[in-house]
């Protein structure tokens, strides 16, 4: 017997590459490494070991030829037949062995192995790392810094590789491998694998989607174990899953230092915290440490330090570190008042939410207030006039939505994924459009939500956020490494619940919703972000933002030519001679002292203007002023700025203008700087060239800043050459030390100087920021900015503000970077009321795990995303419609018998008044009706139409009494609840309730169920529970016979009804009616298609008809009353559309939602509210059938939107212009079933979508 | 005078014959030691705690004429360490390499059979093997391997019906990943070096124990060659 002949018996475990010291040989190996060109891959066996041997005899060491990994478990998901799918992220452990060795030979064991000891990496590690000592929680996130630079060196760089690997149902180790955990994992091609494990697809990812390796077939050679956890005497010789996770898990730095002025720092409080960071920096400097270095360092630090901490002490409003910073807790903005969250209103009673999306308590937002536009609710007019929705992209199985705002733009994403296996979508990975440097929104981090960078690297210049969760993937690093190499910056909401309020919606944090559970313990998936998207607003609410301002403004300085105004304003001055002929300027200044325009005619300010020499300064020195000018108006920050003010600025925009050709932000702050008296005109030259001369002095002085080492010194160093002009830019000085101050808490202390490197880097992005906001924060500080706004306005988000200002004047601005708000302590931030509608999208999230799906008043969802499990937990929940507050085409459903409740007569009245207009004689008709039908009167309804009707305002005179007749007809023909309605038994407390009940019934029928089908029982039982406390009753059984009797009635009724794919006619007069119902109050409109609704549905329960006659009367009845409805509903819908209408109705068309689209001028069809980004029927079984069944089952379809070309599909809320409509997307009025902004943006990227 | 000496890290036989003066026979065939060599077999292999008699030194008269050269040559010294490089089973044959022991460095190729043979001190505890494996046949053109470097603690290897020796034999052979230490039975470590056992029985036809029972110690001492 001797070493194995037969390869396929001969199966080995790969050694891995342990302590390979002494670090001097693998200096010589990265120096060989180095000088070899092109990419190197080496063999998977290790580099250096240590055997045990013996003289005299044989000896054997056998080199195993396999491919050795660490892989971590990022996900698994189950299949209906039992089997799992494990999706694997390998690192090679070659690299990651030398990786390790080179921080166990740089870094401080004494520090490193107690942190490994003592925090608690498994399920724990999100506690246990916050309650870290700062000195440790600063050393990680170093550490992690160093690591992820580590990781893209570019000879070295890091290896990734995904292994997708199922598990059978009966597999002895299918539930032995846990999510987010590293095993070791080996593999070799040509199996089986004596074990009998199966095999599975290794996908090798290069730098580049150019340089990934093909799919392939590899088998473990045996079962992956788990990395080692223990920590013993040796263990700093070993790879352990601590270690492991302690660099891939994304981290934060840790808070600030307190100020001085409350702590003072103890004396060498920097030596009580020693950290030497590991070899990263030093390797930058291309010198070693030692001990002098890290004395002097360290002095200098600590002597920095303290008036960093002054400074800071001084300026505490100027943020923290850019790059991989956290998601900052607060202030953030008080919610709305929302009643059943006890302390919501953490705010004054009526106080301004300036970050919050429109949309007062049922329309109660105080004029005058200013709210800045929600930019995902259409506007009036260029360039707002663009129809906002959320794109679902079709990246294969994963998950990519992008908020397309009312200009057009691709403004946030929320994940950005791609498959990382599963279906692929036919065009391959999506070409994205980042125009308008869009906030990048991750759910989790999951490689299916967030690979699509790869394919767009220019994301990594962006701003991102994501969760910290307990995971930390080969994915995540190389994400969070390139963004940050690649200049973006990675906010990190660590594991808090809570919102973050934006002014088109919010993000919620999944998972705090489970009381007594920790973050870990649901998973990355119920642990993540979601958002909801505000698409429909409270258009009642005056909106004084900057666009509405500026709309404000345009209209007091001349009511009557506000395109006038607008124009002037924008600055659109055709005659290039000068000011002086512009007729719109004249006009406005005819009107309006210390206007704008006024400013604008006087000679000093047109002589600045022209000293521009170029027409483009002056469109945007008036564009600017205009937008000041608005700006200050509508907020009511007065008096106007006097001609002097003016002046300066417009000499301040013009001056930043030629200094900084096409930097408009510039030329914006200093104008607004300028208006501030205490901030003189002569100044802002100065400030800018002060400003530009210390980025000039840090980018030249970069190697010394190495060499110093320490950034906050070289700023401050930097500012001192400004000395010249020291008064001049003192504040710009402070701005300049406050900056470098934020930097000193994460930087003295740790004056190894490592880390310095990247601070330096970092800071040239600070002083340019200081740059930026210098002439802002000299006028005032942010929080004088703020008080003299009406602490309205937080002062981070004045320039976003004014570049709106200036965007509105029609003048382009690069976008600027995304401004991310703090978290706010609660469970949602939207209002209860009829005006709000939600797209909503979970990520991977299971909707019971969103904190505002647990509330009693909870968004109203207008459209959903639905992944993974649809979003649905498809096993041990059952879905609930109370989680599920659909109100597609209506209002929100309370006001169907909700907690309100509703009177029928009440609606019926309202639904005459509506239909009548409001003339005198139909509210007469109507209060005498509603008494009727209060006090049971079985002809109430009947009055109703046939007054209605002969009256001519539902129908035409011709065709009144036909169609009331038809209506009589079939009142008298019905059983259930239609008599019950409208025939009144007798005018008791029950039958009035049952009466109730039945409208409700049907209301929260149609709301919950669309023509297709629904689920009428839930329906049914709903109205028995409303009969039970209305008749007094404890509970069901409590009932009468006859009121069981009613009740049976109702539910046989119901249970009777038609389910899909046959005509529901009662849903299909109702859709067709809601499809119309923006000509009036939605009430009203439901008032109205809810008799209209009773009608087609007697109709529908008339006995078969027994001939051709009949059958043709039936139909005319009822698609006379679906069309009654569509009429009553919308009244400017034309006879021929309700004749259509009504005919697909009468022949039983399953279309009625889409015919009454089209009879409305709508799109092709219904999509429904639902998208499923992942694809159908792929191996993964994302989303769950289960799931989609169950919204079938209560009438959503929905759309996969895989598995064909072009099947981006779009969700949102639209209010067309001509033929009335509200509801759900339908398309571009233009290109119906369609909205597509590729006119909007000349890129590349997706910009069509069909809905 | 006699001792009992009990063996250390790195000692074997060869080491103790050459410290005391003896030859390897005197002692390995000594009655007093008969136990010792029926419990481990192989006279380079032993286990830190044995003990071994190390009797006195006999004398021994040679006769010699004067005035001329007699050549007195000491028997087992020096040793021979011999290694068989494999590479997924397969010899290493005609691969140079850098054998450094002490202050010598030697620079040989091994044999068509992928032996290296090199004499050594019977006292040398420690010595450097440096190669560069070639490349296999399905590896990339642009391949760069890297040299091995090997630490070979001379005289550390336990009999192979210990732990410490079956993990140093299934280490060099390619069924562990890394030696590791004996740790709880219930432990990680435990959990590789039994599937490392596991893989071999069952590689080798073998009951499937997981254990080191004594059919395996004889696989691994065959596989091994020592």
């Amino acid at each position: 017997m001797g070493i194995g002949k037969n390869r396929r018996i001969r199966r080995r475990l790969a050694k891995k590459t342990t302590v390979v010291r002494p670090p001097k040989f693998i200096e010589q190996i990265m120096g060989r490494r180095s000088e070899a060109d092109g990419r190197i891959r080496v063999k998977g066996h290790p580099r250096f070991l240590v055997v045990k041997g013996c003289r005299g005899t044989q000896n054997i060491i056998n080199l195993p030829r396999r491919q050795s990994y660490f892989a971590f478990v990022s996900t698994f998901d189950d299949c209906p037949d039992g089997s799992r799918i494990f999706t694997f992220e390998c690192v090679d452990t070659e690299w990651m062995g030398r990786v390790w060795t080179e921080l166990l030979a740089t870094s401080q064991l004494a520090i490193l192995l107690p942190i490994l000891s003592s925090a608690d990496f498994d399920r724990g590690f999100l506690d246990s790392f916050r309650k870290l000592a700062r000195p440790q929680r600063q050393y990680l996130y170093e550490l992690y810094l160093w690591f992820l630079d580590r990781t893209l060196r570019a000879s070295d760089p890091a290896p990734v590789a995904f292994f997708e690997w199922t598990l059978p149902a009966n597999h002895p180790r299918r539930d032995y491998y846990e999510e987010n955990d590293w095993y070791h994992l080996v593999l070799e091609q040509g199996g089986p694998s004596w074990f009998g494990e199966p095999p599975g697809v290794l996908s090798t990812i290069g730098l580049s989607p150019d340089d990934d390796g093909p799919r392939e077939q590899w088998w473990p050679s045996v079962p992956p174990i788990r990395v080692y956890n223990q920590i013993g005497p040796t263990s700093e010789l070993f790879i352990v899953q601590q270690g492991l996770k302690m660099l891939h898990f994304p981290k934060s730095p840790p808070p600030p230092a307190p100020p001085l002025v409350r702590h003072p720092p103890p004396r060498h409080a920097s030596r009580a915290t020693p950290m030497e960071i590991p070899g990263y920096g030093f390797e930058r400097r291309g010198g070693s440490p030692s001990q002098w270095w890290t004395r002097v360092t360290t002095a200098i630090g600590r002597g920095i330090d303290q008036v960093g901490r002054a400074l800071d002490a001084l300026v505490p409003d100027l943020g923290v570190l850019p790059g991989l910073v956290p998601a900052a807790a607060g202030p953030g903005l008080p919610s709305p008042a929302v009643p059943s969250l006890p302390g919501r209103r953490s705010g004054p009673q009526g106080r301004l939410r300036p970050l919050q999306y429109v949309g007062g308590d049922g329309g109660a937002a105080v004029a005058g207030q200013a709210q800045p536009v929600n930019p995902m609710v259409r506007g009036a007019g260029p360039p707002h006039n663009h129809q906002p929705f959320v794109g679902v992209i079709d990246i294969g199985q994963g998950n990519c939505n992008v908020l397309f705002d009312r200009e057009g733009k691709a403004k946030v994403y929320y994940d950005f994924g791609y498959r990382k296996n599963g279906d692929h979508p036919p065009r391959g990975a999506a070409q994205v459009c980042l125009c308008h440097n869009p906030l990048i929104v991750l759910s989790h981090w999951d490689g299916d939500h967030v690979l699509l960078c790869r394919y767009n690297p220019r994301s990594y210049a962006l701003t991102w956020i994501a969760p910290q969760q307990h995971m930390g993937s080969v994915d995540t690093r190389e994400v969070v490494a390139r963004v940050l190499a690649g200049g973006g910056t990675f906010h990190l909401w660590e594991p808090t619940g809570g919102v973050m309020a934006f002014n088109w919606g919010f993000l919620v944090r999944a998972g705090a919703a489970i009381a007594g559970q920790r973050w870990e313990s649901e998973g990355k998936n119920n642990t993540g972000l979601a958002i909801y998207v505000c698409v429909k607003d409270n258009a009642g609410a005056t909106t004084c933002g900057p666009s509405g301002a500026l709309t404000a403004v345009a209209g007091m300085l001349n009511p009557a030519g506000n395109a006038l105004a607008l124009a002037a304003i924008a600055g659109r001055m055709r005659d290039g001679a000068g000011v002086n002929a512009h007729p719109s300027a004249a006009a406005i200044n005819t009107d309006v002292q210390n206007a704008v325009a006024l400013a604008t005619q006087r000679d000093a300010v047109r002589a600045t203007v022209n000293a521009g020499h170029a027409a483009g300064h002056r469109g945007v020195v008036l564009a600017v002023l205009g937008g000041i000018s608005a700006y200050f108006r509508a907020y009511g920050i007065g008096p106007m700025p006097a001609d002097a003010t003016l002046m300066r600025a417009a000499a301040a925009a013009v001056l930043a203008e030629q200094r900084a050709a096409g930097d408009l932000e510039l030329a914006v702050v200093a104008a607004t700087a300028a208006i501030d008296p205490a901030v003189l005109a002569a100044t802002i030259p100065d400030l800018v060239t002060a400003t530009q001369r210390a980025v000039a002095d840090i980018r030249a002085n970069l190697p010394q800043a190495t060499a110093t080492g320490n950034v906050a010194g070289l700023g401050l160093g930097g500012l001192n050459t400004l000395g010249a002009a020291a008064s001049v830019v003192a504040p710009a000085a402070r701005v300049h030390a406050g900056r470098a101050a934020a930097l000193v808490p994460h930087n003295s202390t740790h004056a190894a100087a490592g880390f310095a490197t990247n601070n330096t880097l970092v800071a040239i992005d600070l002083v340019d920021a200081a740059a930026f906001y210098a002439p802002l924060t000299t006028a005032a500080t942010p929080a004088q900015a703020a008080t003299r706004i009406g602490d309205r306005i937080p002062g981070d988000r004045i320039p976003e503000l004014l570049r709106d200002i200036v965007a509105m004047a029609g003048v382009a601005l690069a976008a600027p970077a995304p401004v991310v708000p703090g978290i706010q302590p609660s469970a949602a931030a939207h209002h209860w009321n009829d005006h709000e509608r939600f797209v909503f999208s979970t990520g991977d999230a299971m909707v019971q795990f969103v904190p505002p799906q647990t509330l009693a008043a909870r968004p109203v969802v207008a459209g959903m995303v639905a992944c993974h499990h649809g979003s649905n937990q498809a096993s041990g929940f059952t879905m609930d419609t109370r989680y599920f507050p659909w109100a597609a085409r209506s209002a929100r459903s309370g006001a169907m018998g909700g907690p309100q409740g509703a009177r029928p007569a009440s609606l019926a009245a309202e639904a005459v008044v509506g239909a009548g207009g409001g003339a005198p004689a139909h509210v007469q008709i109507a209060r005498s009706v509603e008494d009727e039908l209060a006090a049971g009167s079985s002809a109430a309804v009947a009055s109703l139409l046939i007054a209605a009707g002969r009256h001519g305002h539902i129908v035409s005179p011709a065709n009144a009494d036909a169609i009331a007749t038809a209506a009589i007809a079939a009142l008298h023909g019905t059983t259930a609840a239609a008599v019950l309605v409208t025939a009144g038994v007798a005018p008791t407390l029950a039958t009035t309730a049952l009466a109730n009940a039945a409208l409700a019934m049907m209301h929260t029928a149609a709301v919950i169920a669309p023509p297709g089908g629904g689920d009428i029982a839930a329906a049914a039982q709903a109205a028995v529970q409303m009969v039970i406390p209305a008749v007094g009753k404890a509970e069901q059984n409590d009932l009468t016979p006859n009121e069981g009797h009613l009740r049976l009635s109702l539910t046989a009724l119901f249970a009777a009804l038609p389910l899909a794919p046959q005509p529901n006619q009662l849903r299909a007069a109702f859709f067709a009616a809601s499809g119309n119902a923006a000509a009036v109050p939605a009430q009203q409109a439901f008032g109205i298609a809810a008799h209209a609704a009773i009608v087609a549905h007697a109709a529908a329960q008339l006995p078969a008809p027994a001939s051709e006659t009949q059958v043709a009367e039936r139909s005319a009845e009822i698609g006379a009353a679906a069309a009654l409805a569509a009429r009553a509903a919308g009244l400017a819908t034309p006879l021929t559309n309700l004749t259509y209408v009504g005919t697909i109705a009468a022949l039983g068309g399953v279309d009625t939602v889409g015919a009454a689209q089209r009879a409305s001028g709508g799109g092709a069809g219904s999509l429904g509210p639902i998208a499923y980004p992942y694809g159908a029927n792929n191996s993964f079984h994302h989303p769950s059938p289960r799931a989609i069944t169950k919204y079938e089952a209560h009438g959503f379809s929905g759309r996969l939107n895989t598995g064909a070309a072009d099947n981006d599909v779009a969700l949102g809320w639209e209010v067309a212009v001509g033929p009335a409509y509200e509801g759900p997307l339908r398309g571009d009025a233009l290109t119906p079933g369609v909205v597509d902004r590729t006119a909007r943006c000349p890129c590349p990227g997706i910009k069509s979508f069909h809905c | 005078m006699a001792i009992e000496h009990v063996i250390e890290q790195g000692e074997c036989i060869a080491t103790l014959a050459e410290r005391h003066g003896h030859r390897m026979a005197t002692l390995w065939d000594h009655p007093r030691n008969a136990e010792l060599k029926a419990l481990r077999g192989n006279p380079y292999v032993l286990h830190i705690g044995d003990v071994v008699f190390v009797p006195d030194i006999r004398k021994r008269v040679e006769t010699c004429p004067t005035d001329a050269r007699h050549c007195f040559r000491r028997r087992d010294v020096p040793e021979k360490f011999r290694l068989q490089l494999l590479d997924d089973d397969e010899p290493i044959k005609d691969t140079p390499y850098v054998f450094e022991i002490g202050k010598d460095r030697r620079e040989h190729q091994t044999t068509d059979q992928g032996w290296v043979e090199e004499w050594i001190p019977p006292s040398a505890t420690k010595a450097t093997l440096t190669f560069v494996p070639p490349p296999g046949p399905t590896d990339p053109k642009d391949l760069v391997i890297e040299p091995l470097v090997y630490e070979i603690l001379l005289g550390a290897l336990a009999p192979p019906d210990t732990e410490s020796g079956a993990r140093a034999r299934l280490l060099a052979l390619s069924y562990l990943e890394e030696e590791g230490v004996e740790g709880p039975p219930d432990s990680e470590a435990h959990d590789s070096y039994r599937l490392a056992l596991a893989t071999l029985q069952s590689e080798h036809e073998l009951d499937v124990t997981g254990e080191l029972d004594p059919p395996t110690v004889e696989l691994l001492r065959e596989l091994y060659g020592s």
